[in-house]
């Protein structure tokens, strides 16, 4: 019994913890909608490294993440005198919410710039650094192949499998964040994920990749 | 019903891949041996355990990348630039919309003035020197119509004034080739004297005959044409003249009685002068 007691302790504790979060979250966003700058810098502290790790899934740069970074923030912060918030709502909205424009940027800068560049200075760098490499070059190059060819297929998923196969995959979200992120059901995400995982199996398996290991 | 269950394998793979399936769940235990009898359902899971692999490399280079990143001053960064675009934003607002073109307010007035000069020195130079273009006037907004029939008269009366002198000499010069070959007149006709006059009294001829529409002249017509070709005849006598030829002449005046109409004509002409 003590055991138990003092999970449930920790449990309490931890909730308490999720609440002052969440409620410092909130001033925070009000702070900032009444023009208050540190606030704001407090709240890109927050979420930054988050934005992150989305725009880096996709465009594999560190440049071009943190562009993507500095667009999201000067967005949340033109709208955020938007978004309406209360202690009532989910303590994660406004986290979707910064997650939904960023990755709106990511696509469109996607769209616009990064439509080949990404695959091409890849194989720029792994020429440039093959010599320096301590494995196998050819192996290496293999993955570069199988790297490419993922990237190939789930750039020809349907929209909405893409953007959740990344959500989960580059940004480690649950199934249930990401269903608030695109305010669909969890059970969508959870069908679209698989389905999603199961096509990028079966076009792999039909594209001519080199280095696969069939165990 | 073996496809049925490769279908159903699947999807335990993607949960056991994504980490959604505990380890005591007994579908793992379930996938697993499928696994070792199943080649298709092996290929796939060789391909999808690639696929989370990669993703998950994906997701060390991005950790791997963070670490480089010094966070705290990129927040600063991003609040600095929101903040220094704030302030040009509001020291911006304050101008009207429409003076962007111009460099400053101060050159404002002054680049006025000169468009507003520039604009009345185009108006005063259209009002002082514009000239509408001239065409040429038409006779009857030159005269009036009782000045119109004085100048025509006063044409009428010219000509026929140098016509009268036409005839005068006309007379004179047939007087003087009728006498030649006679007995005693044959130094009247002297040839390069006499052949002038006639070239003159041509030149003459002709100018009348540029004006057919002159009234006054459309009644003698037909004489103006005869002492035409006599004149002609004439131009071609000889130095000396060979009598023959002014006989044939004279002839010829005596017939149409050329010197009797001469006459009678100019006295037409002086008596419509009267």
């Amino acid at each position: 019994m003590v055991w138990y007691n003092g999970a449930m302790k920790e449990i309490q504790e931890l909730k308490e913890l999720n609440d002052a979060e969440s409620r410092k979250e909130n001033e925070l966003i009000r702070q900032v909608q009444q023009g208050d700058h540190d606030a704001f810098t407090e709240l890109v502290a927050l979420y930054q490294r988050k934005v992150f790790k989305l725009a880096f899934g996709f465009f594999q740069d560190k440049d071009d993440a943190m562009e993507i970074v500095q667009e999201t923030f000067l967005r949340v912060y033109e709208k955020i005198h938007r978004f309406e918030h209360s202690d009532t709502d989910s303590p994660t909205a406004f986290k979707n919410w910064v997650y939904r424009i960023a990755y709106r940027l990511c696509v469109d800068f996607y769209r616009k710039f990064k439509k080949k560049k990404t695959d091409d200075r890849e194989l720029y760098e792994f020429y440039e650094n093959r010599d320096r490499e301590t494995t196998n070059p050819e192996s290496q190059m293999d993955r570069l192949h199988f790297k490419h060819t993922l990237r190939k297929c789930v750039k020809n998923l349907s929209k909405r499998q893409q953007m959740i196969f990344m959500l989960k995959q580059y940004s480690d979200l649950k199934h249930e964040e990401i269903s608030r992120i695109l305010n669909i059901s969890v059970g969508t995400v959870k069908s679209q994920y698989h389905r999603a995982v199961k096509n990028l199996g079966k076009r792999l398996l039909r594209a001519p990749v080199k280095g696969m290991e069939i165990e | 019903m073996k496809e049925y269950k490769c279908k159903e394998i699947t999807n335990i793979m993607v949960d056991y891949l994504s980490g959604e399936l505990a380890g005591a769940d007994p579908r793992a235990k379930v996938m697993e041996n499928h696994l070792h009898t199943c080649s298709r359902c092996n290929r796939e899971y060789a391909v999808l355990k690639e696929i989370y692999s990669e993703t998950r490399r994906m997701g060390d280079a991005a950790e791997a990348v963070m670490e480089t990143i010094d966070w705290e001053e990129n927040a600063l960064d991003i609040s600095r630039g929101i903040r220094i675009d704030e302030t040009r934003r509001r020291t911006r607002s304050w101008r009207p919309s429409w003076s962007f073109s111009l460099p400053s307010l101060q050159w404002k007035p002054a680049v006025l003035a000169m468009v507003g000069v520039f604009i009345l020195g185009i108006w005063l130079g259209y009002l002082l020197f514009y000239q509408a273009p001239q065409r040429p006037l038409a006779l009857d907004e030159i005269f009036k119509p009782g000045e119109e029939a004085l100048i025509s008269r006063l044409e009428t009366t010219l000509t026929r004034r140098e016509m009268q002198g036409y005839f005068l000499q006309t007379q004179l010069l047939l007087t003087d080739l009728m006498r030649q070959c006679d007995e005693d007149g044959a130094a009247a006709w002297s040839g390069g004297a006499s052949r002038q006059r006639v070239q003159a009294l041509l030149n003459k001829n002709r100018y009348f005959n540029q004006d057919p529409s002159n009234p006054e002249l459309l009644s003698v017509r037909r004489l103006l044409k005869k002492i035409e070709w006599l004149l002609y005849e004439m131009v071609e006598l000889d130095e000396k003249g060979s009598c023959k030829d002014m006989q044939r002449l004279q002839d010829y005046i005596r017939k149409e009685r050329l010197l009797l109409k001469l006459r009678l004509v100019d006295k037409d002409i002086s008596y419509k002068e009267v």
